[in-house]
């Protein structure tokens, strides 16, 4: 038991880290500019980030991390940090379905 | 009304990325058509497409062209930028005074048809930027956007003859006076393995080449490619001293109402008379026609009878030529890169060859331009779309003369 949670800390931890550089390499990309111009704080209005832009950006992250960003959520980011907070959370909504599915065919 | 000409060409074709290119194969009797890759023996029943080969996007288009385009919008940007850059019409008429009309009949295949396959194969989700990749409008849309103009900009499509309706619908508004300039042509990549197995089961595609009005023609063959030209008023382009490559001076249209594929004589007899009667032109003034010709039985032996109807006595002097036997039939841009022929016949006194035939069918009646490029200067050129539908459309041509 303590073994699968330090496990999933770790994961989460390094996934933080991954994200936030992978957050900002796909929006320098999109909008072709070098990383350099993108911080965590920079906000789409200012990136020139468009609506377009937008569901392009969440596909790339969604399709590379398996997850799904509900629309939701996806209308209050508004930050380079809101995206790489919305991956983190989606990523954890992830595990959680995968812990209960998995507790469930094991009772 | 204003007299129009054209001042700007470029192309993207399998005879030719550049109009210098197209223009020597052209004269040349050169044929662009190449064995089709990542088919399985066996699976067609040709070989053979009029593919464009080291069309280099990435070293013509900025990579957020690229990104939201496929390739038919792109070789529609390249051939558009040719166009402009030549006519240097930005730096002449206002943008907002300017429109912009395409020929599309297969929207945004090579795009569509792999993202399809994938959903309903493995599943699973379609990227964002389909549509906007899929739309067949979508290359007028980013050639307004690169050049910033804003007037009356739309897409038609009419199958074959999408590219001739288009460049007539430019040509009336700018006669018209409705704008200045007009940048116009047509647009298509179709070439998916999922095309190809459509035209195969039809059954109208040349097992080995085609050869149009031949005795013993077999088909089409599938092509692909963008021609844009850039239209404006005679005054306006005696004004500014452009380089005038011809004249439009009709356009004729009609619709057989008949059938879906097989095409009737009274459409395309139709649209000629139409056209030569839009251009206050009489038959015999004609001297060179650059046909639909698609090397089908069944088009040919209709185009012929059309031909002889309107022609009547003087068929046997009017030279006819098919230029499909070298770039191929590109769909809804055939008609733009057969008017870029017709262009560069009347201005060069030099008519193309049906490359590929040897005689033509005797029982057809008409003067069919076989073995070489043909000497002659012809005042009057018409350049005939027949679409699959019964959609007809006609130009009519006249050479420019200072």
């Amino acid at each position: 038991m303590d073994n699968i949670h330090g496990h999933e800390r770790a994961e989460g931890q390094i996934a933080e880290h991954e994200i936030a550089e992978h957050c900002i390499a796909l929006v320098a990309a999109a909008k072709q500019i070098s990383t350099e111009q993108v911080t965590l704080d920079s906000t789409f209005e200012e990136l020139a980030v468009d609506s377009l832009d937008r569901v392009s950006l969440s596909f790339d992250i969604e399709e590379k991390y398996g997850i799904d960003i509900p629309d939701s959520r996806l209308h209050t980011i508004l930050t380079v940090r809101d995206m790489v907070e919305g991956v983190a959370e989606a990523l954890r909504a992830k595990a959680e379905k995968t812990r209960l599915k998995e507790a469930g065919e094991g009772a | 009304m204003n007299r129009v000409v054209v001042t700007g060409a470029g192309c993207v074709t399998a005879i030719g990325q550049d109009v210098a290119t197209f223009r020597e194969s052209l004269f040349a009797g050169k044929n662009g058509f190449r064995e089709i890759p990542d088919v399985a023996a066996g699976d067609l029943r040709f070989q053979r497409a009029a593919r464009i080969e080291g069309f280099n996007a990435e070293s013509l288009l900025t990579s957020a062209q690229i990104l939201l385009s496929e390739r038919s919008s792109q070789f529609a940007l390249v051939a558009s930028q040719q166009a402009i850059a030549q006519a240097g019409i930005l730096q002449a008429v206002s943008p907002d005074e300017m429109a912009i009309v395409f020929g599309c009949s297969a929207g945004g295949r090579t795009a569509e048809e792999p993202a399809t396959a994938k959903l309903y194969t493995t599943g699973g989700r379609v990227h964002p930027l389909s549509v906007p990749r899929f739309m067949a409008s979508s290359g007028t849309s980013l050639v307004s956007i690169q050049h910033g103009i804003t007037g009356p900009a739309y897409t038609i499509t009419t199958a074959c003859a999408s590219a001739t309706h288009a460049i007539g619908q430019a040509f009336h508004m700018v006669r018209s006076g409705t704008v200045k300039a007009a940048v116009t042509g047509g647009h298509e990549a179709p070439l998916t393995y999922g095309f190809y197995k459509a035209w195969d089961s039809l059954r109208v595609v040349s097992q080995t080449q085609c050869r149009p009005f031949s005795a013993d023609r077999d088909g089409m063959t599938l092509g692909e490619g963008a021609a844009v030209f850039v239209l404006e008023t005679l005054e306006s382009a005696l004004n500014r001293g452009a380089t005038i490559y011809g004249e439009i001076v009709g356009f004729g249209m009609s619709s057989d109402a008949s059938h879906i594929t097989q095409a009737q004589p009274a459409g395309p007899t139709a649209a000629m008379r139409r056209a030569l009667q839009d251009a206050g032109a009489a038959p015999e003034e004609v001297g060179y026609i650059n046909a639909h010709g698609t090397g089908t039985t069944v088009n040919d032996n209709v185009e012929a009878e059309a031909i002889r109807t309107v022609f009547a006595h003087n068929t046997a002097k009017i030279p006819v030529s098919s230029t499909k036997a070298m770039h191929g039939h590109a769909m809804g841009a055939s008609g733009a890169i057969e008017v870029l022929a017709t262009l560069l016949a009347l201005r060069e006194g030099m008519l193309p060859v049906t490359a590929g035939v040897t005689e033509a069918d005797a029982a057809l009646g008409i003067d069919l331009i076989v073995g070489s490029t043909r000497q002659a200067n012809p005042m009057l050129a018409l350049s005939n779309s027949f679409a699959f539908g019964g959609l007809n459309a006609v130009l009519a041509f006249k050479r420019y003369e200072a």
